[in-house]
């Protein structure tokens, strides 16, 4: 298997799994906020912002997955 | 620490933007100065949305559906279908972009950990001094 057909597989793969990750994340992270809003409601305003900011955090994992998708798909063809 | 921090971290990261594309137009490469623009603008509105959709959808006051929906709406579209067109249109370096997309997370990580070493939100928590508690404390 030469480089650019490893490439080919590798990439799509790769950007799925960063995709799968950060939907478990980003899954995991609301889930958890929803319990702590549910236990706390007082400290809601809190709760959403940090986990806004873990959101982003987490969907940024993906959108590098994408950009360096875009940045390596130049060296399959 | 609430809505008002991470408006501000938008607010921080439009400078913070506006600043490195100064530079890099003048150091470097127009090219890659417009990159790290529309990547920082593409962050800001990709969080603003996220910020949206979060407080309309993550509440315990009960979901406005039609809000939620609306703001999703907007929000998806604005983090792919924007992304994937800046990303495939060829107007700018993929790195830029990438830089550009990472300034707000730099900004909110630095802004973070200045509230931390300052001890803003345990100053925050801390009682407003008055006579009585100053008088009492020893």
């Amino acid at each position: 298997m030469d480089f650019k057909t490893a490439l080919s597989f590798a990439l799509p793969l790769g950007l799925a799994i960063a995709a799968l990750g950060s939907a478990f994340g980003l899954g995991r992270a609301v889930a958890a906020a929803m319990d702590a809003m549910g236990r706390q409601p007082e400290a809601a305003g809190k709760i959403q912002t940090g986990m806004i900011i873990g959101c982003a955090l987490i969907e940024a994992l993906t959108i590098y997955a994408l950009v360096a998708f875009f940045i390596l798909q130049g060296r399959i063809a | 620490m609430g809505l008002e921090f991470l408006h501000r971290v938008m607010r921080a990261t439009a400078v913070v933007g506006v600043l490195a594309f100064a530079f890099v137009a003048l150091y470097y490469n127009i090219e890659f100065a417009w990159g790290i623009l529309v990547g920082c603008a593409w962050g800001i509105g990709n969080f603003w949305a996220l910020t949206r959709v979060i407080t309309a959808l993550v509440t315990p006051n009960g979901i406005d559906r039609r809000r939620a929906l609306i703001r999703s709406a907007i929000k998806f579209p604005v983090l792919y279908v924007g992304g994937y067109f800046i990303l495939t249109s060829g107007w700018f370096p993929p790195l830029a972009l990438l830089a550009g997309f990472t300034i707000l997370f730099v900004v909110v990580a630095l802004k973070a950990a200045g509230r931390m070493f300052l001890h803003l939100d345990d100053r925050a928590k801390r009682p407003a001094s008055t006579p009585e508690t100053l008088g009492t404390r020893t």
